[in-house]
């Protein structure tokens, strides 16, 4: 019976149902069986009372509106074209090396990363102008979509991201905290890339783009990026000193992305504007429904005759009681999650049962949550199912299978950072701890 | 059919409007939000940010959640696994995406009715740092579930369509629900996608 919306849950996602209402739909059919069978200890309708309130109780969060406002920040830069200025400005530091444009993929997605929280973005953002540019350079075009994938995932692990404030609401973790736990491990995935992509540059003969660029040319570049490349430090200098909470910061992150492209770059025009704030009120709008379905599903389980979450969480726990084991095994779990599941649903379907119960053996739970959202962020780039895997194929045009291919020596990269930074939490630790959030 | 199709044009009549409108709303919604919390944040740096900016703006966020899950459900803009949907045929597809439907409006009318007495309640007390009825703040979920409700009538009605006379296959709703991935997850707005 306990497990009964669980299976529920993943037997109608798996054929297809939208995940925000097969966690709608499964807890209703459990209740609707167990009601049948005289299971339910309070009356049916109390608990369909229960999964009503909390779709709006469920997000009714100040925490949570950081997710709308980077959103929206992330849009505004896309639109306002800040992000040409950041590839311009990697081009001018590194474009000459050899397989230098390949690099600028790489270090324009650390850049990139600081501003927005969201993968696809970042792939959308990059790949349209960066794929074409490879392309005509001499790259093969897949491997250009591949690269362009597989730097995306640094933006959500390197701050701010989206993921990790839906983590820090349904855990309860600090978001400050998070998102100082990630600056490591994402500059970890960034340098693997690079030093992947050197070596490759050399054993494939990549070709060299650029001559090398001036320091007049590299100072006019630095000019242009100026105001994207403060924007995060105005932002985590903000969240880390507690100067303002994640919240506020996401909030003046947008207002700042407006003023900067739209009276600073006059990039974005005046009747752009209901189109952007649509959009972000669009994709907020879905992940915010799903926010709420997740935390209706916790809610109608954690109450007999499910208790789905704790006895799942026992099984967990009662695989081993060595944590390091215990780690391992949910790493493999997640990347197999990761290749068919959306970061965001994994992330909160998955947190509140594996939380608790890895945290029960002794691992800090803002060292999980950092496994937990870099490992399933990876998954947003891993074949046969990846979110930005697709935005990278329908950008380039080239078939999935194929960037799939050239993708696989980048995930091998960040399958090695997330077992780094799995059996060394210091790397992810060392700096929330000296923040003061530890 | 004839029938079949003037239910279906009555149905995208109102989603068509409601969609319009949603869209006005909540993109007007999260501007004001943003300019709420800026404006919060520059109070709070000369020592007094009123106390009710916060609780606005997380009702705003609220609403355009409701208000755009009609419109997400109608372009197909949910998350789902597509793995196995793209192994199975268009047409055993058509059907899986029928059951969901008739899941899905089961679940919704349940909540739905339920509520009702929940909004009613609602107009028994006020907001806690501003003088308006939580009612007419809770107005947003019955509002948001109705519309989801004929969202996933006029869907699942298209789709009923197709399987029974295959040449409606390019309707454009079908389309985008069918090749989810690219539509969803390219970035393309809604307003482009219709």
């Amino acid at each position: 019976m306990a497990l009964l919306p669980f299976y529920l849950l993943l037997g109608l996602m798996i054929i297809g149902m939208p995940v925000t209402f097969a966690l709608l739909v499964g807890p209703g059919i459990a209740l609707f069986i167990a009601d049948q069978i005289g299971a339910l200890r309070l009356p049916v309708e109390r608990l369909h009372g229960m999964m009503q309130s909390f779709l709006f109780d469920g997000i009714e969060s100040f925490p949570l509106m950081a997710v709308p406002f980077f959103i929206l920040a992330g849009e505004v830069m896309n639109r306002g074209n800040i992000t040409f200025n950041l590839v311009q400005f990697s081009r001018s530091l590194i474009g000459h090396l050899r397989g230098g444009l390949a690099q600028v993929n790489v270090l324009s997605s650390i850049l990139f990363a600081g501003l927005s929280g969201s993968a696809v973005a970042d792939t959308s953002a990059l790949g349209s102008m960066l794929i074409p540019a490879m392309e005509k350079n001499g790259y093969s075009r897949r491997f250009a979509a591949a690269i362009t994938a597989a730097s995306s995932v640094i933006g959500p692990i390197i701050p701010p991201s989206g993921l990790m404030i839906l983590y820090a609401f349904v855990m309860n973790v600090s978001v400050g905290g998070l998102f100082a736990a990630g600056i490591i491990p994402g500059l970890m995935v960034g340098g693997g890339l690079m030093v992947m992509t050197w070596y490759m540059a050399k054993k494939r003969d990549f070709p060299v783009a650029n001559r090398r660029a001036t320091w007049r040319e590299r100072g006019q570049a630095t000019k242009q990026a100026i105001w994207p490349l403060l924007a995060p430090v105005i932002l985590l200098g903000g969240i880390l000193s507690g100067f303002f909470t994640p919240t506020q910061a996401a909030a003046v992150a947008a207002a700042y992305a407006f003023i900067v492209s739209m009276a600073i770059m006059r990039s974005l025009k005046l009747k752009d504007v209901p189109s952007v704030l649509w959009s972000a009120a669009f994709s907020s709008g879905v992940i915010l429904l799903l926010v709420a379905a997740a935390r209706v599903f916790a809610a109608v389980l954690a109450p007999p005759p499910f208790q789905t979450a704790m006895v799942l969480g026992e099984f967990v726990t009662a695989l081993t009681d060595n944590p390091l084991v215990l780690l391992f095994i949910i790493n493999v779990l997640l990347f197999i999650v990761g290749m068919f599941l959306d970061a965001g649903p994994a992330i909160l379907i998955l947190g509140p049962i594996l939380g608790p119960a890895v945290v029960s053996l002794g691992v800090d739970p803002m060292h999980f949550a950092i496994v937990m959202c870099v490992n399933v962020t990876v998954g947003l780039a891993t074949p046969p199912m990846g979110l930005v895997l697709f935005v990278a194929a329908s950008i380039s045009d080239e078939k999935l299978e194929a960037i799939a291919k050239e993708i696989l020596p980048f995930l091998a990269v960040q399958v090695v950072v997330i077992f780094l930074i799995t059996f060394i939490p210091a790397l992810t630790l060392t700096l929330p701890r000296w923040l003061g959030f530890l | 059919m004839a029938v079949l199709n003037a239910i279906i044009a009555v149905l995208a009549r109102i989603n068509t409007v409601f969609g319009i409108i949603g869209k006005y709303v909540s993109l007007t919604l999260i501007g004001v939000m943003m300019l709420l919390v800026v404006w919060q944040v520059v109070l709070q740096w000369f020592g007094n940010a009123p106390s009710w900016t916060e609780e606005v703006s997380i009702y705003m966020m609220i609403w355009i959640t409701f208000l755009v899950a009609p419109i997400a459900y109608r372009t197909g803009a949910n998350i789902s696994i597509e793995f196995l949907k793209g192994m199975v045929s268009t047409r055993l597809r058509g059907v899986l995406e029928l059951i969901f439907a008739v899941l899905i409006i089961w679940i919704l009318i349940v909540l739905f009715q339920i509520s009702i007495p929940w909004l009613e309640r609602g107009f028994n007390s006020t907001a806690r740092t501003f003088p308006v009825s939580r009612g007419y703040i809770f107005l947003c979920l019955p509002i948001g579930i109705a519309f989801l409700i004929l969202a996933a009538i006029e869907t699942a009605l298209r789709g009923l369509r197709v399987l029974l006379d295959a040449s409606y296959i390019n309707d454009p709703l079908i389309q985008h629900h069918l090749n989810r991935p690219e539509s969803q997850m390219t970035g393309v707005s809604v307003e482009e996608r219709d």
